[in-house]
């Protein structure tokens, strides 16, 4: 019994050490075989439509290339996390693929709650990782090297739909009507410093849970303030109840949205107080593509998931997100020591030109030392909810 | 003056649309408490899935309204027997034993997994039957479709109080409350009608899912923060007060619309909370609730 029990022991050991000796000589986010590349995103929950079209745009990006033989012949895998839209869950997934998968690289976001969260731990562990949707500016900014965003920053958002509004409402009397978690109060934020760097400020901010079925006091607030435009940052749901809101007491003023209006529950919920609500985003699918690149996208996902993607901008910025991930790998010689490859594939990311036709625009050097936000206001598309269907809107 | 007073009727509307949401769902948790003092914490991912099986039945098997109605709520009263019989008839087999608080939560959240698992995450909502159109009175508005959650809610206690009164086992389930060995004595299964009393607490939660679908998004894991909003409204009023629960359930439902438009919207919660656990400081068996006499 008790020489089983030491032969066991000793098998024990044989396998630890066998398994430390593979794990530093064997598979790394650059390894002989392939390169991982991490994915980040929401998959389930109330958010997972999100984090799904992210998915979709990566995956879609991940195949074009793997079809092509790779990146200098080896192929890309991809290590897909759901975050579950918990912050504490992000983190450990940015850890996961530092420390345990040793990816080179991650990409993905949506819920800014996680996406706040994990900014930090990408910049300790120093992995180069691409913002795909998430609209806090400070989970991309000047001291987090680390971070690359092909996203709508609230800032730049913010600065567009004022002059948006100015430009084809002839007003500056905005209320924010927001959801009272990391997305909304970005939004919220930008906005009232888009005032008042015009030395304006809104006219009523009023916000509301995610969780709420009722929004009555908060428009009926908001109209009281005499405002002629609404900035409105819900999600999902939570903005068809502040459209049906409106609808009860009658008030009748544009709606300016940005993500969190493309869901189709929006219209769902809403029914007609949904109609002619307009939606700030970096694409859109409905109607023939003007770009090479967009259609392609679309004919590809047709074929990959039987559908175009449902959120537009999320997967346009997943995959041009990706391709421009890839690009910068391209250029780099890898090593095999996954730290340095990660410093290199940081420095093309920040420094290099980045030459490729997307499906939102032509990039030329996305990111900068001093920029790592590559969308831009002419980026953006203004798109309106027409009879359930998003369309372009006349007015941009 | 006058958008004042449009302003209050508007909140006084909103409240009784979002009250007889909570009043739908609490009453479900008075026929389990009456029967055996306990009540089913996933109480709202069974609301969820009566959502859930009222969108398929409509949307995609084409079947009318009121039938897919009719059969969601005997699927779920269905489910209700099962999971009396899975996860509550053994943990109270001893009454110290608070077990049944985590199996019925562990029921809700498998069934949230599952859900999310066949419908996915999206959120949806049904075409209203009686269409989308709206009453206004004294300038403020609430569609017809909300409005109709009142006489529903009016119907579901009224046939509660004619089961509790009029039926054989509504009978049954007052003795078994009453005295368990002296029914099972009297030739009654007590087993049986505490399985009765889950299936129709289930079947009252699936027609309050299928309800609301066409004015409330309906998706995977809305179940919980309804459930534990409509417990709250059932332990304020007293669990085994039924009229009570139809009383709390709107006055909740025109509180949090009062108190968010005219104190804060983020105190709403708080200050809602902060009245229930007054009123339970006060009246320890809610507000219409009445205390149980032990006899010795």
């Amino acid at each position: 019994m008790k020489s089983s029990y030491k032969l066991f022991a000793l098998l024990f050991c044989g396998l630890l050490i066998l398994g430390g000796c593979g794990k530093s000589a064997g598979v790394q986010g650059s390894s002989d075989d392939t390169i991982k590349i991490g994915v980040s995103a929401v998959r389930t929950g109330g958010s997972a439509e999100g984090g799904e079209n992210i998915y979709q745009g990566v995956k879609i990006a991940t195949d074009i290339i793997n079809e092509q033989d790779g990146i200098n012949g080896r192929k890309i895998e991809l290590v897909a996390r759901d975050d579950e839209g918990d912050p504490s869950k992000g983190i450990n997934i940015i850890r996961e693929f530092a420390q345990k998968e040793e990816t080179i690289a991650g990409i993905g976001g949506y819920l800014s709650t996680v996406m706040l969260a994990q900014t930090p731990i990408i910049k300790s562990e120093e992995l180069p990782f691409v913002v795909a949707t998430s609209n806090v500016p400070a989970s991309v900014e000047k001291g987090l090297p680390w971070t690359f965003g092909v996203r709508m920053n609230a800032n730049i958002t913010a600065e567009y739909a004022l002059d948006f509004i100015e430009r084809n409402f002839k007003t500056n009397k905005i209320a924010i009507l927001h959801e009272d978690g990391g997305y909304g109060t970005g939004a919220a934020d930008a906005m009232k410093k888009a005032l008042k760097e015009n030395g304006l400020k809104p006219v009523a901010i009023e916000h509301f849970s995610l969780d709420d079925q009722d929004m009555t006091a908060q428009v009926s607030r908001a109209r009281k303030s005499g405002a002629e435009a609404v900035y409105l940052f819900g999600i999902g749901a939570s903005n068809g109840y502040v459209l049906t809101s409106m609808d009860k007491i009658g008030w009748k003023v544009p709606v300016i949205g940005e993500m969190g209006m493309i869901q189709t529950s929006v219209p769902e919920i809403a029914g007609a107080a949904a109609e002619g609500t307009y939606v700030i985003q970096t694409a859109n699918y409905n109607g023939s593509q003007e770009r090479k690149m967009a259609q392609e996208f679309l004919d590809r996902a047709k074929k990959q998931f039987g559908k175009v993607p449902t959120m537009a901008a999320p997967s346009a910025q997943g995959f041009d997100g990706a391709m421009l991930l890839f690009k910068a790998i391209e250029k780099i010689e890898l090593t095999g020591d996954i730290k340095k490859d990660r410093m290199a594939l940081k420095e093309v990311l920040s420094n290099e030109k980045l030459s490729y036709e997307g499906v939102i625009k032509d990039y030329e050097q996305a990111f900068t030392p001093d920029n790592h936000d590559t969308i831009d206001k002419s980026s953006y598309v203004m798109n309106m909810w027409k009879e359930g269907v998003l369309v372009r809107s006349e007015k941009q | 003056m006058e958008e004042a007073l449009a302003s209050l009727v508007q909140a006084i509307l909103s409240g009784l649309a979002i009250g007889c949401l909570y009043t739908l769902i609490a009453l479900g948790y008075n026929l389990t408490y009456v029967v055996n003092g306990t009540v089913n914490m996933g109480q709202g991912q069974l609301v969820m899935i009566g959502a859930m099986l009222m969108v398929t039945f409509t949307t995609f098997l084409d079947l009318p309204f009121f039938i897919a109605l009719i059969l969601v709520g005997l699927i779920l009263g269905i489910l209700g027997i099962l999971l009396e019989v899975i996860s509550v008839r053994k943990f109270v087999q001893d009454k110290t034993s608070v077990n049944w608080v985590l199996s019925t939560l562990a029921v809700g959240i498998i069934l949230q997994d599952l859900a999310l698992f066949i419908w996915g995450p999206e959120e949806t909502r049904l075409v209203s039957p009686v269409g989308e159109g709206m009453f206004e009175f004294l300038g403020a508005g609430i569609y017809w479709k909300e409005l109709m959650m009142i006489p529903a809610v009016g119907v579901f206690l009224l046939l509660l109080m004619l089961f509790y009164l009029k039926s054989h086992w509504g009978l049954w389930l007052r003795a078994t409350a009453d005295n368990k060995v002296a029914t099972n004595l009297n030739g009654v299964n007590s087993n049986y009608t505490v399985a009765i009393a889950f299936g129709l607490s289930a079947l009252l939660a699936g027609l309050a899912g299928g309800l609301i679908t066409p004015i409330y998004a309906v998706f995977a894991s809305m179940g919980l923060s309804l459930g534990l909003k409509a417990i709250a409204v059932a332990i304020v009023a007293g669990l085994n007060n039924a009229k009570g629960i139809v009383i709390c359930g709107l006055g909740l439902g025109i509180v949090e619309v009062l108190v968010a438009m005219y104190i804060s919207p983020g105190f709403r919660e708080m200050i809602v909370y902060i009245v229930v656990i007054l009123i339970l400081f006060i009246k320890p068996n809610g507000l219409f609730g009445t205390k149980e006499t032990i006899k010795v």
